[in-house]
């Protein structure tokens, strides 16, 4: 596993030629070259299939402050714009985007919860 | 300024520059930021991103909410408030905008939404990125006073690109913000705005600016009208808003509307929707796929016919052929394709 921008660990494997990653946009949420899909145990799955933001990433959110601290939640999406949105939402909460990889069409995204998830004035859940 | 505990804003982010800059500014005083963004329904970014249009560049769909909150290292939390805010759409206490837009209602709304998770998240103040001046209706010294009154913010609600031009707030009379530091942007120049920009070194913002409401678009406001003036089966939050922004529209009686979808992204999205529902379209040529929304009689899927005919390869010709099918019903239609006079007179 590599360090990706900003030092996020991206695990995903290049699915396609490189300049695939082109059309994703700004360098920040470009993943980085390919590297061998080393698979994170998911504590929990989100299905948002057929959705289209912000509707994952609300879903997400709210999911997320059920969790514990240090589990990771798998997203499921085929809304490619979420390959921007996801690491931008963890990069602005301050939780752990893991990366991705595409089964049939279908983006998984990996997230872990970190302490910030919970915004201030709420309890925090610690393992 | 010396604090004995962090000062906390909250502040409505759209991702445009204006609340950026707003964040900001605050953050250059070491205040803590916060961020909300709401999701009504109508952002047009959303919209596209339902049709899915092949080639358009991923960055230009984004949420632009996330990604200035990303940039800047703020918490954005995204609130669902569909269902909710389609009241304020359809009644505007203050009234439309030039379209369907109802500016002033909307920032009340949110601010009181704001508000309410202002002593949730333990936040001293709420700040936004208004301008005096920029916006017509919503923008203007009374409407600003008026938003900040019905909102149940008074003193509380800080513009910090404009502080100079509006009185002092209760952040800046206890010294959480040095009002020094604050700005006297104003007017519908963006030249303050980018110079600031500049500064920071912001570059990543949407262009153009105005959000991307899609209230404010002329033919989506049409079509929303005729919606609530048919009592047409509307749900906020779903893909019917997104219907309206797909497609040509005609009314081709009080009950009886066609979408005919312009591409094959639209082509594609309408068939999500075909269930229960009349479609048209002419076989073995190019051909639109023609959705009908209401329960079109013989008569009326001969006219429907005569459009679809129109907008397909075959146009030019005395008649076409053309399938009509709801679910196993399946009807061929010898159509006369549609003049331009006929159409414009059943189009939205």
């Amino acid at each position: 596993m590599k360090a990706g921008p900003r030092g996020l660990l991206y695990s995903a494997p290049m699915t396609g030629p490189k300049d695939r990653w082109q059309e994703v946009g700004s360098s920040e949420a470009r993943p980085p070259d390919s590297q061998a899909w080393i698979p994170h145990e998911p504590d929990e799955r989100l299905d948002t299939v057929g959705l289209y933001c912000p509707i994952p990433i609300i879903k997400t959110q709210a999911r997320m402050r059920t969790m514990e601290e240090g589990q990771i939640l798998e997203v499921l999406s085929d809304d490619r714009v979420i390959l921007l949105d996801m690491p931008a939402w963890c990069r602005s909460t301050g939780n752990e985007y893991l990366g991705h990889h595409e089964v049939d069409g279908e983006i998984h995204l990996l997230v872990r919860k970190t302490p910030k998830t919970s915004p201030p004035g709420e309890p925090s859940k610690v393992r | 300024m010396e604090r004995s505990e962090p000062i906390r804003a909250l502040g409505l982010i759209s991702g445009g520059l204006d609340s950026t800059l707003a964040a900001r500014v605050l953050m250059e005083q070491g205040i803590e930021v916060l961020g909300l963004n709401f999701s009504t329904g109508f952002c047009s970014n959303d919209q596209r991103r339902a049709v899915g249009r092949p080639g358009e560049a991923l960055h230009r769909l984004r949420n632009e909410a996330l990604r200035a909150g990303s940039d800047l290292g703020v918490e954005v939390e995204i609130v669902p408030v569909e269902k909710e805010y389609f009241g304020i759409v359809t009644h505007p206490k203050h009234g439309h905008g030039a379209h369907m837009n109802p500016c002033i209602d909307c920032r009340i709304f949110m601010l009181r939404k704001a508000r309410a998770r202002m002593d949730e998240l333990k936040a001293h103040f709420i700040f936004t990125g208004e301008v005096l001046g920029q916006r017509p209706m919503s923008q203007h010294l009374t409407a600003l006073q008026t938003i900040e009154r019905e909102a149940h913010l008074e003193g509380l609600l800080l513009r910090p690109l404009s502080a100079h031009h509006l009185p002092e707030t209760l952040p800046e009379k206890r010294g959480w913000v040095d009002r020094a530091r604050l700005l006297a942007i104003a007017g519908r120049s963006r030249r303050g705005q980018l110079a600031l920009a500049e500064t920071f070194q912001i570059s990543e913002f949407p262009q153009p600016s105005g959000g991307c409401c899609s209230l404010t678009d002329d033919t989506f406001s049409r079509r929303l009208r005729d919606v609530l003036d048919h009592q047409v089966p509307f749900e906020p939050g779903t893909e019917d808003a997104v219907l309206l922004k797909v497609g040509r529209h005609f009314r081709v009686s009080h009950s009886v509307k066609v979408v005919v979808g312009r591409d094959e992204a639209e082509n594609k999205f309408l068939r999500r929707h075909l269930s229960g529902r009349w479609w048209f379209e002419v076989p073995d040529g190019g051909s639109p796929l023609v959705m009908a929304q209401g329960e079109p009689g013989p008569d009326l899927r001969r006219v429907i016919a005569g459009i679809v005919a129109r907008y397909s390869s075959k146009r030019s010709h005395a008649e076409v052929e053309v399938l009509a099918t709801r679910e196993v019903q399946v009807e061929h239609i010898l159509a006369k394709p549609s003049t331009d006079p006929e159409i414009e007179a059943f189009r939205i």
